[in-house]
């Protein structure tokens, strides 16, 4: 999956997750992906917001010398992503390819990927069967929306859909958490 | 839903009062246990309805009154218990996780519930 962002009010993109670890974002910064209807903020997007907060701290001084683009001063007074040279002409160049040693990178995007949301399967399958309505069956709907989101590399979507599972389930217990005293006092009453 | 121990023995303990309730008294008889609201709503039965008339009869060792109420338990159930253990042992077992929580599964359950719902509607108990 590829992200744009929103750097010093200019967009840039597309990146792997990887190359994204090589800019300085911070939990604000707009960034967007395919599948998003608009830009959002790193804090918004799991896998994006788990490399920002567990990042080496190293990646923000990269090493003099291995870029051609950044010279000595330039480096040692900027972050080396506000150095973007004008990007028009070659909108898919990858940015700041040599800036570290290959041994200095982060680790591969493998690491960063969030594990999967639960998708309540079991939890949708037992409410469908133990209670009322048909809600455990929306959840089971949710379920594979979980799955399929997340195999798309939707990780925010996933992560949604894994709420709408979970809300479906909840609603299910506590109606029939209320059905149960409900009916037995109805019945109770009908007795006497 | 992380459960924190408290949470467990709650349930546990209120799953235990349950079945002895169901063992003690039976749903077809016994006016107090709540009946279907669905089945109530709709007159037809849900993918859920019996399940209380077929755990009395589980509890009594009455497997024939077991499928006869809800057949959808002989399924169910194992299904239930495997994707529980399968989610309590992620870690140790991934790719029985996976396997468990795959679409296949997910497809299955859904196409069970509904081909379910609608043959019930039908035919009566087959058994």
């Amino acid at each position: 999956m590829k992200y744009w962002i929103i750097i010093n009010n200019k967009q840039e993109g597309p990146f792997t997750l990887e190359e994204l670890s090589r800019y300085p974002l911070t939990l604000q910064t707009p960034v967007w992906h395919q599948g998003l209807p608009q830009w959002v903020k790193v804090k918004d997007v799991a896998e994006v917001r788990y490399q920002v907060e567990h990042r080496p701290q190293q990646t923000t001084t990269p090493p003099y010398g291995t870029d051609p683009y950044v010279s000595r001063e330039g480096a040692a007074a900027a972050p080396s992503a506000q150095r973007v040279a004008p990007a028009m002409s070659q909108p898919y160049r990858t940015p700041y390819q040599g800036h570290q040693p290959a041994g200095a990178r982060p680790a591969a995007s493998g690491d960063n990927v969030p594990e999967r949301p639960s998708n309540y399967l079991g939890w949708a399958i037992a409410a469908t069967l133990l209670c009322c309505l048909p809600m455990g069956v929306v959840a089971i709907f949710y379920a594979s929306s979980v799955n399929n989101k997340y195999r798309r590399g939707d990780y925010a979507g996933a992560r949604k859909a894994s709420e709408r599972a979970e809300l479906w389930i909840i609603l299910s217990v506590t109606l029939g958490l209320l059905w149960m005293p409900f009916s037995m006092i109805i019945q109770m009453l009908a007795q006497l | 839903m992380k459960l924190s121990r408290t949470k467990i023995v709650i349930i546990g303990a209120v799953g235990v009062v349950l079945l002895a309730l169901y063992y003690l008294f039976d749903p077809s008889e016994a006016g107090f246990f709540p009946p279907c609201p669905s089945h109530l709503l709709t007159g037809y039965d849900c993918p859920g309805c019996g399940t209380q008339r077929a755990l009395h009869a589980l509890l009594h060792g009455d497997l024939r009154g077991f499928v006869h109420y809800n057949a959808m338990l002989v399924v169910g159930v194992p299904l239930v218990l495997a994707i529980a253990a399968s989610n309590m042992l992620r870690r140790r077992y991934p790719r029985f996780h996976s396997a468990m929580n795959s679409n296949y599964v997910i497809g299955f359950a859904a196409v069970l519930t509904v081909f379910w719902t609608v043959y019930r509607n039908i035919f009566p108990p087959f058994c």
